[in-house]
């Protein structure tokens, strides 16, 4: 199992009111707000601890709508097993900011700060996304290196994929060194962590190319989808 | 100046607002009418949201500013005796196996403002959270949040948790989440739900005005 934590967050406050709306530019200009935007930065960049975990796990075959891994596991439902269709190896990670933020913005909100509060609660999920975004990259620089190719990544939740696949995740990976548990209710702690697949293979894969977005359903309205194509330029 | 209060606060110009509120009570305004007059301008900021011209830090900035509102005239609502009615009370939460906040945050800051007194229990709330803290404070409206699809067979869990209890009978409950609509309703054994932000409060209100005086709970 591979544990990494060498990402780079940046937060952009260009990118940050385009994905918010034209008002939040009027808004920040006023001393108060600067405050708890500046303040809520400085609180982010101090607290984020950026750690990703995974590994890949051979396919032994794909039965219908899931796979069955060489040890055994069987994963899947939903889109899983077209898109990542014709690949011999599944990367399966999770990734975390740390729980430090939440902590952090849930004291705010008790204090009254809402505001800061809420700054710092988004950039804790912009900067969950950006990991997510580099381990991908990751993973998919590492197939190339083997002259393979990577598949879409894809997050029970997201799409048909049920939640309830977490637990075959986590099954497979040993979270403890990033410090994420799944909870009773299959929820990650901390808040600011995802989990995903990534289909590797030699040959040409179900869905390459494109991004855990095209499988949700609320693409067209996710803020954190307008500011990864600011970032990035992904689709 | 009740109107130049209620632009004040809906364009979100604190000062302003803050000014007028001292001048309205200095010049011996009734103080109730200061508050309702907040009232009015909270459900044109809620309207603006509704119609993506504000978003989440101008309902925040609109809360403290009602907040702020609120303290300044206390002290003469009491000099009157009067205190401002609680529309009903509501327990609200986003049902376990989920985490999305932002909706039932809104939902929260919207029945606030319209008097509601709210009792938002988080994220990931177990169906035994709702029942003990229904049975705590014994609420008129229970709100069940969820943004995933897995939230219906949680909430559908925690509505049988609540009649289990014996205590449906005493609440109405509504749901709400990007993906709710009347069957999802039907489904888990709600009594509505609430397409968006203003909708839960026009049911909530409905629901309350139905029911009466504030001391008849809502019977089903």
């Amino acid at each position: 199992m591979y544990v990494t934590h060498d990402f780079t967050i940046c937060f952009d406050e260009t990118q940050y009111i385009a994905q918010v709306g034209g008002s939040l530019s009027n808004l920040l200009a006023r001393p108060n707000v600067r405050a708890s935007w500046v303040a809520a930065l400085d609180d982010a960049r101090r607290l984020l601890r950026p750690a990703a975990a995974w590994d890949t796990f051979a396919i032994k075959e794909f039965r219908h709508e899931r796979l069955v891994l060489a040890n055994g596991t069987r994963i899947g439902g939903g889109p899983v097993a077209s898109v990542v269709a014709g690949a011999s190896e599944l990367a399966v990670g999770v990734c975390t900011v740390d729980g430090a933020i939440s902590s952090r913005a849930t004291e705010l909100q008790a204090e009254g700060q809402r505001l800061r509060a809420m700054f710092l609660d988004d950039l804790g999920s912009w900067a969950v996304d950006q990991v997510r975004q580099q381990l991908c990259r990751g993973i998919e620089a590492a197939a190339k290196g083997r002259g393979w190719r990577a598949s879409a990544s894809l997050s029970p939740g997201e799409s048909e994929w049920s939640v309830s696949e977490q637990s075959v995740i986590f099954g497979l990976l040993d979270t403890q060194p990033i410090g994420v548990v799944l909870t009773e209710s299959l929820v990650m702690s901390p808040i600011k962590s995802l989990s995903l697949i990534v289909g590797l293979g030699p040959g040409p894969l179900g869905v390459e190319g494109a991004s855990n977005c095209d499988f949700c359903t609320i693409r067209e309205r996710c803020n954190y989808r307008r500011l990864r194509i600011m970032q990035t330029g992904e689709q | 100046m009740k109107d130049k209060l209620i632009t004040a606060i809906a364009d979100m110009n604190e000062e302003e607002a803050m000014q007028l509120v001292r001048a309205m009570l200095e010049a011996g305004e009734d103080p109730q009418s200061i508050l309702d007059a907040a009232s009015e301008a909270m459900t044109i900021v809620g309207k603006r949201f509704d119609e993506k011209e504000y978003y989440l830090p101008e309902l925040i900035i609109a809360g403290d500013m009602m907040k702020a509102v609120g303290e300044l005239v206390k002290p003469k609502l009491r000099a009157q005796a009067r205190s401002t009615k609680t529309a009903g009370k509501v327990v609200i939460g986003t049902v376990a196996g989920d985490i999305h906040d932002i909706g039932k945050d809104v939902v929260t800051f919207m029945l606030d403002v319209n008097n509601f007194e709210v009792h938002d229990l988080g994220v990931d709330v177990p169906a035994a959270t709702f029942v003990a803290k229904i049975q705590e404070i014994q609420p008129d409206i229970v709100g069940l949040s969820g943004f995933l699809t897995m939230a219906f067979d949680q909430m559908k869990r925690t509505v049988e948790a609540i009649k289990e209890a014996g205590l449906r009978g005493n609440v109405k409950i509504m749901i709400g989440g990007a993906i709710m609509d009347a069957s999802a309703a039907e489904y888990v054994g709600a009594d509505a739900f609430g397409a968006d932000a203003s909708a839960a409060v026009k049911l909530a209100q409905g629901w309350v005005a139905q029911a009466g005086p504030r001391s008849s709970a809502l019977a089903r």
